[in-house]
């Protein structure tokens, strides 16, 4: 077992194995050293975004003020918990839906698909 | 693709990995339990010691290097959607579902932020105080922007400081304690010397900021006003003063009143609560024992104290549910440290409580229920939370009734609410798991289901 932390759960179970091209891999820190910027799709329009920054930040950061998804009623939202809690950040990422912008890390060439 | 996963099974699984998660599992570790610590987040640390930009904080990556060393294991990204029968747990994380077993378990759920409706709230704009703060760690642009920080409670203080570091300018800082009450708390920092370092380096921080007293945010506006439509993002803020409306530009507002323990995992297995420090909380003994055998909490969800209450409790439970494994008794734990943290808490909630009246603030058309756009005008006849739930779903989207649960017990009274629903929302590869995983036994089903699949 590893002192310094990573490869903490080696053998426990895929989820769980650092992967280089996927920061959200379960070990709670990111495997790869913060190097460079990373590329994610939001809506098909293509965002650098620095290492670390969260889906929900992203989208800001392609389309300020525009949100992940709409209320009920139309109206526009904006995250508002930041802690996984509220929901108004959700988004499809990769195909899956209802990832929580907020707890997601971007990861290179992620696909995120708002409903804003 | 879940068929034939194995449960993971663990000597001691702790949920939550904030200062005092990690402080359990690594006292569990070294006691020499085998660990398994999941958290919802992607990186650890909970909130208070909040990964910044992906790296990790310095306390969080000391925690985790300890636990590693001490052969600790995390699962990270994974939410605890519903508890099973016979010491399971069902998870869900980046790769679905998954059963864990446990012999011992310490929840270390952690609090959340009490946020409030009032007119305007759910404007683009608008934003938890330790919601923005948060935010603005994952990358959330805040440099040259506005911001308003209101409520009550020194996270207020906290988060300013923060945005103000990353570049915002904070144009005022609202805190609806009185000057006497704040006055009170100043003279019960004089105990707590670390304590009153902090609160002068975080005032230091903050030179220059406008600061109100006594004061409150009575509605957050769009263009054209409080009038304008739902959806028109945030222009300004106004803030009832003793000396009358003050009308304040800005781009964001940030607002929140206190902390509540994140209590839902502990009800769902049955766990007894108890207030503490102004909100139903975990009841624990000494020994971080719950009403539930081999059920340990530690941290915020056991009381609103702060980190270093975490860690202390953190470090009981782990040592003792270790011991209780290995058959010895359980090492003391440091009371004298604990009681220190508990007066100060003490001190926090008196000085910081919520205002009384708070159905005095909202409109008609105030959304009490943000996830299903329930006004308060359909709410405020209904005479307690099933009924409304019944009438306008209020409590039944995403949030699963959390957000409208801490709003209702502030507008109508917490004894008028039934316990909270259990649930998460999570995906049905999660719940298909459960019939899947060898030995996972039936799982309980919440009373309201799960609103959102994915599969």
């Amino acid at each position: 077992m590893s002192a310094t932390g990573r490869g903490l759960a080696s053998g426990l179970s895929p989820c769980s194995l650092p992967r280089p091209d996927q920061p959200n891999t379960g070990t709670g820190r990111r495997p790869v050293p913060a190097a460079g910027a990373v590329v994610v799709r939001v809506d098909g329009r293509a965002v650098e975004v620095a290492p670390g920054t969260t889906v929900a930040a992203a989208i800001e950061l392609a389309a300020p003020g525009r949100g992940a998804r709409r209320s009920p009623g139309g109206a526009r939202r904006l995250p508002f918990c930041g802690m996984g809690v509220c929901g108004e950040c959700r988004v499809t990422v990769d195909g899956r839906a209802h990832r929580l912008g907020c707890q997601t890390v971007c990861a290179p060439g992620m696909e995120i698909a708002t409903d804003a | 693709m879940h068929d034939e996963t194995p449960a993971l099974e663990a000597d001691v699984a702790v949920v939550g990995a904030g200062p005092g998660g990690l402080a359990a599992a690594v006292a569990a570790a070294r006691g020499g339990a085998s660990v398994l610590l999941l958290d919802a987040a992607p990186l650890v640390g909970g909130q208070v010691w909040r990964a910044r930009r992906g790296v990790l904080a310095d306390e969080a990556a000391r925690a985790l290097d300890a636990l590693g060393a001490a052969g600790g294991r995390v699962l990270a990204g994974t939410r605890v959607a519903f508890a099973l029968p016979e010491r399971g747990l069902l998870v869900d994380g980046p790769e679905g579902g998954r059963v864990v077993r446990w012999r011992r378990l310490v929840l270390a759920t952690g609090a959340r932020e009490r946020l409030l409706p009032f007119p305007g709230w759910t404007r683009p704009g608008v934003f938890g105080a330790g919601g923005l703060q948060a935010l603005v760690k994952g990358g959330w642009p805040i440099a040259g922007r506005r911001v308003v920080v209101a409520g009550t409670g020194p996270l207020l203080l906290a988060a300013a400081a923060t945005l103000r570091r990353e570049g915002a300018r904070v144009v005022a800082l609202v805190e609806e304690a009185s000057p006497a009450r704040l006055r009170a708390f100043a003279f019960a920092l004089l105990r707590h010397p670390g304590k009153a370092a902090q609160a002068v380096g975080l005032v230091r921080a903050l030179a220059g900021v406008p600061r109100l007293q006594g004061a409150r945010v009575v509605s957050a506006d769009g263009q054209g006003g409080s009038a304008a439509e739902e959806g028109a993002a945030l222009r300004r803020v106004v803030v009832r003063t003793s000396a009358g409306d003050l009308p304040i530009d800005c781009d964001a507002l940030a607002a929140s009143w206190g902390l509540v323990p994140q209590t839902e995992l502990a009800q769902a297995l049955g766990c007894a609560l108890a207030p503490r420090f102004g909100a139903p909380a975990i009841a624990v003994d000494a020994r971080q024992r719950t009403s539930l055998e081999g059920v340990f909490a530690v941290g915020e969800c056991t009381g609103v104290a702060g980190a270093r209450a975490a860690a202390l409790t953190g470090t009981a439970a782990g040592s003792a549910a270790a011991a209780e494994l290995r058959g010895t008794v359980p090492p003391a734990a440091h009371e004298s440290a604990l009681a220190r943290e508990l007066h100060f808490a003490g001190a926090v909630a008196r000085a910081f409580g919520v205002p009384p009246g708070w159905r005095e603030r909202l409109a008609g058309d105030t959304l009490v229920c943000r996830c299903e756009d329930v006004r308060w005008d359909a709410l405020r006849g209904e005479p307690d939370l099933r009924a409304a739930k019944l009438a306008t779903r209020c409590g039944m989207g995403h949030c699963q009734g959390r957000l409208c649960h801490d709003a209702l017990a502030q507008i109508i009274g917490a004894d008028r609410l039934p316990a909270r629903p259990p649930a998460l929302a999570v995906g049905l590869g999660a719940l298909l798991a459960i019939g899947s995983a060898r030995g996972a036994g039936t799982a309980s089903m919440p009373e309201s289901a799960p609103q959102e699949t994915e599969e």
